[in-house]
């Protein structure tokens, strides 16, 4: 009989069942209660699933309008982000739009930025826009995309963890002639546990 | 900083700018997940 762990030990005097330890030496009798149940204790930590959207509405001036979007990632609770969509519509439709508006991404935290990426959209300026794991470049006129590597757009925000003290920010520019009104939008799939 | 008692049109200080706190967005449990904000400029 395998001495592996978790299998009955061999060549040891047993009442009942034995389990041997993770020592590889010993081994031990489980707890059974009156009912035949055997105790056992689990450790670790609650991990849910959860769908985030952050909406903004406000309107944000033409020529150098500023805004940003940032996570507010609950005191004692961690985020693992598994996905990311980050929508940020054409200041205009038709017209003589011109100019640019772009975006740039950061972690926060206490001690500082760190900066990950930046997108621009140039004159006819287009969406902004990540998603399905990398930043749709079908515009011609967006331009600046860091990284510009499709590999390491999607490997970008997989995985980031995020906290009250560490959150998610994209601030956006608006250096066209024309004010956004349409609503920018940030969706993320991500764990949430409770912070050790 | 806790955004949660903030309502929109509050302003905060945030690594020494001042904003103006524009959206916020809850969960399907009313929990804050996320906010979204402008910077203020102070004329003299």
């Amino acid at each position: 009989m395998s001495d592996a762990i978790g299998t009955i030990a061999s060549g040891k005097k047993t009442t009942g069942l034995q389990i041997l330890g993770n020592d590889g030496t010993n081994s031990y009798a489980p707890k059974i209660d009156s009912t035949g149940n055997v105790s056992v204790q689990v450790s670790g930590r609650k991990a849910t699933p959860k769908a985030i959207t952050i909406t903004s509405s406000t309107t944000i001036v033409a020529n150098g309008g500023t805004e940003s979007i940032q996570t507010a990632v609950p005191s004692g609770k961690k985020w693992t982000i598994q996905a990311l969509q980050l929508q940020i519509l054409n200041t205009a439709d038709g017209g003589e739009v011109t100019g640019t508006h772009s975006v740039l991404c950061y972690i926060t935290n206490t001690s500082g930025t760190v900066s990950i990426g930046n997108a621009s959209s140039i004159n006819f300026v287009k969406r902004i826009e990540y998603r399905g794991g990398f930043v749709d470049q079908t515009s011609a006129y967006l331009t600046g995309v860091i990284p510009d590597d499709h590999a390491a757009q999607t490997k970008l925000f997989n995985g980031i963890m995020l906290d009250a003290n560490s959150q998610l920010r994209f601030d956006y520019i608006n250096n066209t002639t024309a004010n956004q009104t349409n609503a920018r939008t940030l969706k993320l799939n991500v764990i949430e546990e409770d912070a050790i | 900083m806790d955004f949660n008692n903030m309502q929109i049109g509050d302003h905060f200080e945030q690594d020494g700018k001042l904003y103006i706190l524009t959206d916020k967005s809850l969960d399907n449990d009313g929990q804050l997940v996320g906010i979204s904000f402008q910077p203020v400029t102070v004329s003299e």
